[in-house]
């Protein structure tokens, strides 16, 4: 009888234990109490033992490296090179947005695009397993973090919220091989799209939409805007370029711009801001359209 | 053991795993402590400590690292289950033993973990893990078999293999 109560209990737990496995693929919006009270008490312990974590890989990682100065000296003369090109570019660009900067004064232009809300935080622990690539930080509902609010650093792109506790929140980077993201190149002209997702392995592969779409080793590629993430952060730059007959569509592989192995203070751009600014934005064209006749009209 | 002792030693392996030790990363893979432990309680401590250990290191995983609940703990206590069906025809005093079983109990937890996340439709494709696979068998093994040296000469008072003892 004890035996017969035992296995039914196992295969009770078991079966319960898989539901909850299937229900919370996906992630949740918010966790439930015990959860996110739980992390709030091994917060602080964790933030702690993070930054002491940080503190020693960053002494000691000089040392650790110093075979490979030789090549990242190289690399970083032909970026140099590189950017001075690009200086002198950017320059010329500069001179035409300040023209149209005037242009829009003296239209009376209403500028729309307010400053974003961004959440500062600090990464407080990172995944354990060696299947994704997740981290936790130390900002949740509290501070004002929805799911699949976009995460960023001063480098660029990072990842995206996966579920929300009150004080801390689970963010998958994008190295993560589930993750994806919409890109384009940061050119001026020949403006291509494309799709990119993670290898685990800290590097990223993407494909183009167009077949035809010419793209070299170095170029930098930014958020697209088409999907979850906001326009324009920078993800990383082009490393190889893959020519095989037999894909339809062009791939590249990408070096992310966010040295995940140091990372450490993040910032948070909720989502539902974007949301609404992204629903702002699809009113605005007739809106500003009138603005601009009532305005070039009155003038006269 | 105490059952407090295994709580605090689950909670404090989870803590140091998700922060500190991330700096002991080899070929950016890091050992799973869990599965070590989970083999050492339950050959040199109890059958129970060893679930506790498992159930709550796999909890902590799923709820604050995880992509969804429960699937670390129904994959720790399947590994305890299965290192306990082997354990009773092993003999404990021996190098071999930890290595094996850790080894194996590595091999059973990623198997299984592939095919679970397969039926999720958010598996890794092998082929960009498989060294991460490889490497933590090996990390495993090693940081297993010292560990568990030491713990034995702690319980049974003499060293691990000596067989004159």
């Amino acid at each position: 009888m004890g035996e017969r109560y035992k296995k039914f209990f196992l295969t009770t737990a078991g079966i319960f234990l898989i539901l909850i496995m299937v229900l919370s693929f996906g992630g949740r919006d918010r966790v439930t109490a015990i959860e996110s009270g739980l992390g709030s008490v091994i917060l602080p312990v964790q933030r702690f033992l993070t930054g002491l974590g940080n503190f020693i890989y960053d002494k000691t990682e000089p040392i650790v490296n110093v075979l490979n100065y030789k090549t990242l000296n190289e690399s970083l003369s032909d970026e140099n090179a590189f950017l001075k090109e690009q200086i002198v570019s950017l320059t010329m660009a500069q001179k035409e947005a300040n023209e149209l900067n005037e242009l829009k004064s003296a239209l009376n232009y209403v500028d729309r695009s307010g400053a974003e809300t961004y959440i500062s935080c600090s990464v407080i622990s990172k995944d354990t397993g060696n299947w994704y690539n997740m981290f936790t930080i130390d900002a949740g509902a509290k501070q004002g973090v929805t799911k699949n609010s976009t995460v960023i650093n001063g480098e660029g792109l990072v990842g995206l919220v996966y579920e929300v506790g009150e004080e801390w929140s689970k963010v998958i980077a994008i190295i993560d091989h589930r993750s994806s993201v919409g890109f384009e190149m940061l050119r001026v002209t020949d403006d291509y799209d494309g799709v990119l997702s993670g290898t685990t392995n800290y590097d990223l592969l993407g494909e183009l939409y167009d077949p035809q779409a010419k793209v070299s080793v170095g170029d930098y590629i930014v958020t697209s805007g088409l999907g979850i993430y906001p326009k324009g952060i920078l993800i990383g730059k082009i490393y190889e370029v893959v020519e095989n007959k037999d894909l339809i569509l062009n791939r590249i592989k990408v070096t992310p711009a966010v040295d995940f192995k140091r990372i450490n203070k993040v910032m948070v751009i909720p989502y539902s801001e974007i949301e609404s600014e992204s629903a702002s934005d699809t009113e605005d064209p007739f809106e500003i359209l009138d603005e601009i006749q009532e305005d070039t009209t009155g003038g006269e | 053991m105490k059952l407090r002792y295994v709580v605090l030693l689950a909670l404090i392996n989870f803590i140091l795993s998700s922060t500190l030790f991330q700096i002991f990363r080899i070929n950016d893979t890091l050992p799973n402590l869990v599965i070590v432990f989970s083999v050492v309680l339950l050959a040199l401590t109890s059958e129970r400590d060893a679930y506790v250990f498992a159930a709550i290191s796999g909890a902590l995983q799923d709820v604050f690292l995880g992509r969804m609940l429960s699937i670390n703990l129904i994959l720790y206590i399947a590994v305890v289950y299965l290192a306990s069906r082997l354990i009773v025809v092993l003999f404990k005093g021996n190098y071999i033993t930890p290595v094996f079983l850790i080894a194996g109990c590595t091999l059973f937890y990623h198997a299984t973990f592939y095919l679970i996340v397969f039926f999720f439709q958010a598996t890794v494709p092998l082929s960009l893990i498989y060294h991460k696979i490889l490497t933590e068998i090996i990390y495993n093994s090693v940081l297993g078999m010292l560990i568990y040296s030491r713990i034995f000469k702690w319980v049974y008072g003499y060293k691990l293999g000596d067989y004159n003892a």
